[in-house]
């Protein structure tokens, strides 16, 4: 009996002692867990506190462990270790650096898969052409009922798309599309890589099949030159998209000396980065796709300097060489 | 009796519950082990389910709201015109925002509200990274996109089935992201002004109060016939007067009073 009654004074005199100072560091917490820009001294008697708060915690999860107070000191105690040790941001080096530093290392290390994803492309889309050509009814896996209509009747399909809609919202609709089917592709490859080269693969083959069925009516001219402006860099975007799908098959099919999910996360940051990439190129594309694609006043010279100085700008980016005066080899 | 009596005992005792969920062990960099408990799958399923239903509303009263709007706004040939002359921005602006909605509820919320959505505060349930912190933008981006894969081929039954199989009981989006849910109840508010007062009352054994606290905090839950019970047990083991009465409602609100007169002082 005199010992409990003792525990329970001291356990008492803790609480007395203690009480005030969790206050004060939950009232701190509500007020200022985001600020970035304590000075020294608060930052110290943060750490101060967090030492304190530690104490406190290992002593109420030995006495009291499953009460309400080890409660608060358990999410009192993993706030301030979160503040403490959360990495510092720069948000303007961070950006900086991603698209100088990490997205060329990133597209070193799988140009392979890149190359691998672009020969699959063209392949398909070869495929494509070559069936539709040899089977011209094949024409309806591709194309809806209105198209081939349309295409008989000796138009494209495309040529009253400003009728229809206005620029911003097609650019806008067209965007969101092209997005979505990146994001899927990247997204597919953790089927060990072959939702990803589903998706190129069928996407190649819609395009190869789409120029065919063009061609045997002599419109093919026309389909290349809408397609383009915005063609070559959306192209290659679904490619680069789809090579990060791969990138992540083959984390979980050969992981090398790290577990599966560990080599599975690193490969979906590095993928992540590039797809980021992606996604602001097809904001461009689809800009060029929804005002100057449909535009029947932009002649064909023209939609070939866009096509080729956007892909061009594209190429600069992803290998790095837009920001290096002189052309440096990057590390392997 | 004998159920109240360990009841008490248990709490005021020194025995660690072992809880049936899985365990998230933390070390962090100066040597301190914490353990977070791991939300299951039926936390999640539920924290998804609130959501869904919580986005379904919107997306209902939306349509349903529109067009009340519209005809009260504009007189109703006006509101033909308005069709026709821009007949795709006023899809946009009636399909935009649901879309929106649905579709972005997940991302900016849990972003916002550090891990946690309506749903999730609701389930009790939390996202974190695997060592207790808040998820990064990019993480809670990841984990949000892979719910393309997690849904397939329909209502999430892929990433449940990752999940049953999991040891963090985690989707392949959270294995992606490096983030796991984890069950976070709600702390009481006014806990640690409660403290302050009964620290200052030096007759009060800690622990007893602390059984006192959950008692009062919990009261609503209780059937009346057991949280009478529970008092009256209770103020026995403090060896407080017990206050008689043969009404059960009153004797029931006057446990209730002392109850609150012990805790809050």
């Amino acid at each position: 009996m005199a010992d409990h009654n003792s525990d329970s004074d001291s356990l008492a005199h803790w609480l007395e002692q203690r009480t005030s100072q969790w206050q004060g560091i939950h009232d701190r917490l509500q007020r200022q867990a985001e600020r970035r820009d304590l000075d020294v001294e608060e930052a110290m008697s943060l750490v101060v506190q967090y030492r304190n708060l530690a104490r406190d915690l290992s002593l109420a999860m030995n006495v009291i462990p499953n009460s309400q107070l080890a409660l608060l000191l358990r999410t009192l105690f993993l706030k301030t270790h979160e503040i403490i040790y959360r990495k510092p941001f720069f948000f303007r080096q961070h950006i900086a650096e991603l698209f100088r530093v990490e997205i060329p290392q990133i597209v070193h290390d799988i140009r392979a898969v890149i190359v691998a994803t672009f020969v699959l492309f063209i392949v398909s889309a070869f495929c494509g052409w070559l069936l539709v050509f040899s089977y011209p009814p094949l024409a309806s896996l591709f194309a809806s009922e209105a198209m081939i209509n349309t295409v008989q009747g000796g138009k494209l399909w495309t040529d009253d798309l400003l009728n229809v809609m206005p620029s911003s919202l097609l650019s806008a609709s067209i965007m969101t599309n092209n997005i979505v089917v990146a994001v899927t592709a990247f997204v597919l490859g953790v089927f060990y890589g072959l939702g990803t080269i589903y998706i190129i693969s069928l996407n190649g083959l819609m395009l190869g099949g789409i120029f065919a069925f063009t061609h045997e009516y002599g419109m093919a001219d026309e389909l290349f030159s809408f397609v383009v402006a915005h063609g070559v860099v959306e192209l290659s975007v679904i490619c680069l998209a789809g090579a990060a799908g791969v990138s992540l098959g083959e984390a979980l099919m050969r992981p090398g000396n790290q577990s599966r999910s560990k080599a599975f996360q690193k490969a979906v940051q590095k993928g992540g980065k590039l797809l980021l990439l992606c996604v602001l190129f097809l904001v461009g594309a689809g800009i060029i796709e929804g005002y100057v694609s449909p535009d029947a006043s932009f002649p064909l010279y023209t939609r070939v300097i866009i096509g080729l100085g956007y892909g061009l700008l594209l190429y600069a980016v992803v290998t790095g060489s837009l920001w290096r005066k002189q052309a440096v080899k990057v590390s392997t | 009796m004998a159920a109240t009596e360990y009841y008490c005992r248990e709490l005021a005792s020194n025995e660690i519950f072992k809880p049936m969920e899985q365990q998230l062990d933390i070390q962090t960099a100066d040597a301190m082990e914490l353990q977070l408990p791991i939300a299951g799958v039926g936390g999640r399923s539920y924290a998804f389910l609130i959501d869904w239903h919580i986005r379904f509303l919107f997306v209902l009263l939306w349509f349903i709201a529109i067009p009340l709007l519209f005809g009260q706004l504009l007189k109703m040939d006006e509101f033909f015109n308005e069709v026709f002359e821009s007949a795709w921005w006023f899809i946009l602006m009636v399909i935009g925002p649901p879309v929106v909605v649905y579709l972005f509820y997940h991302p900016v919320l849990e972003l916002v509200m550090k891990g946690r959505t309506p749903g999730k505060r609701m389930a009790g349930v939390r996202i974190v990274t695997l060592e207790g912190h808040t998820p990064s933008v990019g993480a809670i981006i990841i984990r949000n996109v892979f719910r393309i894969v997690d849904s397939l081929p329909s209502g999430y039954v892929l990433g449940l089935i990752v999940a049953m199989s999991t040891k963090n009981a985690v989707r392949i989006g959270d294995i992606a992201a490096g983030t796991l849910l984890i069950y976070e109840d709600k702390v009481q508010k006014s806990l640690l002004q409660n403290l302050q007062n009964m620290a200052t009352k030096p007759h009060i054994d800690a622990r007893q109060w602390e059984i006192a606290n959950e008692l009062l905090s919990r009261w609503r839950s209780l059937e009346r016939p057991k949280r009478t019970q529970l008092a009256l047990q209770l103020f026995q083991n403090l060896g407080e007067s017990v206050p008689q009465d043969q009404n059960e409602r009153e004797l029931d609100i006057r446990l209730r009073q002392q109850l609150k007169r012990i805790v809050k002082g």
